[in-house]
């Protein structure tokens, strides 16, 4: 049965919308990405023909699309990461505030494969083939993004308020 | 456990788990280490935290006006014959030689309920649905008036999202948006299972096996179409 685009494309765009954003971090510029990848996916002669293959196929027009406007920008990774000790961190310290500063403050890299993988959904396999890189690849990247995250989470000066401090 | 410090192996295997990516032999050892080890336990929470947050920040992007144009496309007949072809031979293969491979590997598996809480007039079964590819990534008692309502947030690869919400048997409940839902009432407490865009046959097979788990107090022995269920179906679109 062939993929009915426009209903696959509207299922997809809430994590591309989140995808796009977590990379590039201006909203704006989020919404212009996806708009211009759902534009070039529509015109596009030769699409994949099943549901899984025309995701990841989307995923990695948005993912281009933010590489190219990240080189633009110029934005280099950090060189050196501040370390975390996964073993006494305060789990108090993680949520929705620091997490969205975290994520804007830590190398693309490491933003690109918790996008993938937590916010897109992908598997390691899939993340493998949008990346073309092995699955162990991605299992260490994921590794180093989640421990560069907490680091970031950490360092922040943004602590979230308890529940008894929100009237 | 000094081994489990502040290794990197160690670290990735956790974030494996969570991602529900380890195999389910490493997992059972790895759960076993969990259990036993406080720190591990400590980082596998953080972890866990960590990754329910993400999930959690992100699903809340608002889409704003991103537009779809209606644009018709040339239907290639022979070519999706043929996919459909090789889709279903796929299928085949997998229910004549999967179960079988897989059964054994089951047997040795002991499944047993991950969490209960006693914020509800009874303990409410949380079901492991590992086995469906859905891990367990976050739970919280809410309060809706004077009801507790436990919830419990599942995760699984291919962007499956699933909740599931126990409240006192007879309470009113508040809509829970979703794209499928399924609700049964065991013994003194209602269990309501919401998913994300997961595919109607999945869900089906999850739900079935979660509630018999409700009413049980743990998985039921044949899992084997809760695993066919899961491994055959095509992605969540949630």
């Amino acid at each position: 049965m062939a993929l009915d685009i426009p209903s696959t494309l509207s299922a997809l765009l809430p994590r591309l919308m989140a995808f796009a954003r977590t990379l590039v971090g201006n909203p704006d510029t989020a919404r212009d990405m996806v708009q211009e990848a759902v534009a070039r996916a529509l015109g596009a002669r030769r699409v994949p023909e099943d549901a899984a293959a025309y995701r990841a196929w989307m995923f990695k027009i948005v993912r281009n699309a933010a590489l190219d406007e990240l080189r633009r920008k110029r934005i280099e990774p950090l060189e050196q990461e501040p370390a975390v000790d996964l073993w006494r961190f305060d789990n108090a310290c993680i949520a929705k505030i620091t997490v969205e500063q975290g994520l804007a403050s830590i190398a693309p890299p490491h933003r690109e494969i918790i996008a993938l993988i937590d916010i897109a959904g992908f598997s390691y396999a899939e993340a493998a083939d949008v990346l073309n890189v092995p699955i162990g690849t991605i299992m260490s990247r994921v590794t180093r993004a989640r421990m560069a995250l907490l680091a970031a989470i950490e360092a922040s000066s943004v602590r979230p308020m308890k529940a008894s401090q929100v009237k | 456990m000094a081994t489990d410090r502040n290794t990197d192996d160690s670290i990735a295997r956790l974030n494996a788990l969570i991602d529900g990516e380890l195999p389910p032999a490493d997992h059972a050892a790895l759960a076993d280490r969990i259990a036993a080890g406080r720190d591990l336990a400590q980082a596998h929470a953080t972890l866990a935290r960590l990754k329910a947050c993400i999930v959690e920040t992100a699903a809340k992007t608002p889409v704003g006006d991103i537009a779809i144009p209606h644009s018709p496309r040339r239907r290639r007949l022979l070519p999706a014959i043929g996919l459909a072809t090789a889709a279903a031979a796929a299928l085949l293969a997998l229910a004549v030689f999967y179960p079988a491979q897989r059964a054994d590997q089951a047997s040795r598996t002991e499944i047993a309920p991950l969490v209960t809480l006693a914020a509800l007039p009874v303990a409410p079964v949380i079901p492991d649905l590992t086995i469906a590819g859905l891990n367990l990534v976050g739970g919280e008692v809410e309060t809706s008036g004077q009801t507790a309502v436990l919830v419990a947030a599942y995760r699984g690869p291919r962007g499956c999202r699933l909740e599931l919400r126990v409240r006192p048997a007879g309470t009113a409940m508040t809509a829970t948006v979703g794209t499928t839902r399924a609700a049964w009432t065991a013994g003194d407490l209602a269990y309501e299972l919401v998913a994300f865009g997961m595919p109607a046959g999945r869900f089906a097979a999850v739900a079935a096996a979660a509630e018999a788990s409700s009413r049980a107090g743990a998985m039921p022995e044949n899992t084997t179409r809760l695993r066919e269920a899961s491994l055959s179906a095509p992605p969540c679109t949630g």
